[in-house]
């Protein structure tokens, strides 16, 4: 068992269509409120933006401001929905994903404008990206690809899970560059960022007054204050501990490997998110559920570990539900 | 055939011809990668620049009206500080053409510019409802610094901008 978390099974792990029904029905639901910001249909609404203002997405393209008109709204919002029905249903993915894409970008580089204004949903558009990306490669892996077959030849669940993964470890390994390199880059990684960290204090107490500021009154519990007490007290702890998360981001790809550095490494970014949750007041929400379905996967595991104790197929377990392909997990 | 713990297909192929095909695997990933640096903010696409330095001070922005009592930014004009302070960073921003150096070396006169500007973006853009029965003549907008002193952070607030008594 222990063995098996060093073996390197990138291109060769298989997702059963059962797993994919799990996850794409989870991530519908997450991409109807990262569009629209809310799960209430009655409350849809775009705003309207500053086209001069740094726009961001389609919109620094586009003027996407008719896209605030009620009209426009409802229509884009029910064909969304359609579309949602489409790619839960699981026919024609290609034309549920692309519909999808273009609705969420148009929608979220408004919602995302101006520029740096926020990234909460951003990682939900990169995984959608990634899907319709593999449901475009996928027919033409077939036509132009054949010299090269060791290529990664995937069956639909396999490419859409695999390539939302990937999107999402893209999304954590360049914010990890990015502090690699703005904090003053430097042959070690984040070396420098890890200097810096004890003054990410000055961010805890911004954080602790802004959230007082929003509702004129400080938050109930003090578990920030005690962390500004405790990084003030412990800066070397607070490199080490705070640091961890900066590695995980940096080699959140090994989850790539196999479906045992997923599970780690999703609990790890999962744990890393909501400690910054309690402290920074922040909400991870999107990226906390992404990890959930796509990397620890615990339906996969629940399974895995049903079977094993129970001794459910003398040693084997058919992870596609023995529906599809027929092949058996042996160890 | 050796068959493996987490995936269904065996590993026919040598760990080192496994090890090179790996640019090939990760090739989706590393595209995404390229694109996010490159493009910096072009959504979805992001170079996620959060936090990624920490200076010894930072600032964000609170409201008070005319008694000096702080006004809930969420309640009162559905905007949390932390959109607020973007505003407001934005101005400082716009400021730099006229002025050199930091923000955090001008003066409260200097940054009142920014100040004014994002009172009157709160006011005529994003909440011109809250503002109509004149409950918020002379609102204030205080930014207030944090900067590491012995190796503790301390805050100090500046009332930089005002909105008239009079206005509407």
């Amino acid at each position: 068992m222990i063995k098996a978390f060093f073996r390197n099974e990138l291109g060769m792990i298989e997702y059963s269509r059962w797993e994919w029904i799990i996850i794409r029905t989870v991530f519908a639901f997450l991409l109807w409120g990262a569009t629209w910001h809310t799960f209430n249909p009655g409350a849809i609404d775009i705003p309207e933006y500053d086209t001069s203002n740094n726009p961001n997405g389609l919109a620094a393209l586009f003027n996407l401001n008719w896209l605030a008109g009620t009209g426009a709204t409802a229509v884009s919002a029910i064909l969304f929905f359609l579309f949602l029905v489409l790619y839960l249903s699981g026919f024609f993915p290609l034309v549920a994903v692309s519909g999808l894409l273009v609705i969420h970008s148009a929608v979220g580089a408004i919602f995302a404008s101006p520029q740096k204004d926020h990234h909460a949903t951003q990682v939900v558009g990169l995984v959608l990206l990634g899907q319709f990306v593999f449901l475009v490669w996928r027919p033409l892996r077939r036509l132009i690809w054949t010299k090269y077959s060791r290529a990664p030849h995937y069956s639909l669940p396999t490419g859409m899970i695999v390539f939302s993964q990937q999107m999402m470890c893209a999304g954590y390994v360049v914010s990890a560059i990015s502090k690699w390199i703005n904090s003053g880059g430097g042959i070690l990684p984040g070396a420098k960022w890890l200097a810096q960290l004890p003054n990410i204090v000055v961010q805890f107490v911004k954080n602790e007054g802004q959230a007082t500021a929003d509702f004129a009154r400080p938050p109930e519990d003090d578990f920030n204050r005690q962390v500004v007490e405790w990084v003030t007290m412990h800066p070397t702890e607070a490199i080490l501990l705070f640091g961890m998360g900066f590695y995980l981001e940096l080699l959140a790809f090994v989850a790539l490997i196999n479906r045992g550095w997923a599970f780690l490494l999703g609990v790890g970014l999962f744990a890393m998110h909501s400690m910054i949750s309690e402290i920074m007041r922040l909400n991870f929400f999107y990226n906390k559920m992404l990890l959930l379905i796509f990397f620890i996967n615990l339906p996969f595991w629940l399974r895995f570990f049903f079977r094993r104790a129970t001794g459910a197929g003398s040693g084997t377990v058919a992870v596609d539900g023995g529906t599809s392909l027929g092949r058996t997990l042996s160890w | 055939m050796s068959g493996t713990i987490f995936s269904t297909q065996p590993l026919s192929e040598s760990p080192l011809k496994r090890l090179a095909m790996i640019p090939v695997y990760m090739a989706p990933m590393i595209a995404a990668i390229i694109l996010s640096y490159c493009t910096g903010e072009m959504y979805p696409f992001s170079s996620f620049p959060m936090y990624s330095k920490f200076d010894d001070r930072t600032y964000y922005v609170i409201l008070r009206d005319a008694e000096g009592k702080q006004i809930p930014t969420a309640e009162a004009f559905q905007v949390f500080a932390s959109q607020l302070k973007k505003e407001y960073g934005r101005h400082l921003d716009d400021l730099k053409e006229d002025h050199e150096g930091s923000h955090f070396d001008w003066s409260a006169e200097v940054r009142g510019e920014a100040g004014q500007a994002t009172l009157d973006w709160l006011r005529t853009d994003r909440a011109p409802d809250a503002f109509k029965d004149g409950r918020y003549t002379g609102m204030e907008l205080v930014d207030v610094r944090i900067t590491m002193e012995d190796g503790k952070p301390v805050e100090k607030g500046e009332v930089v901008a005002r909105l008239p008594p009079s206005a509407p």
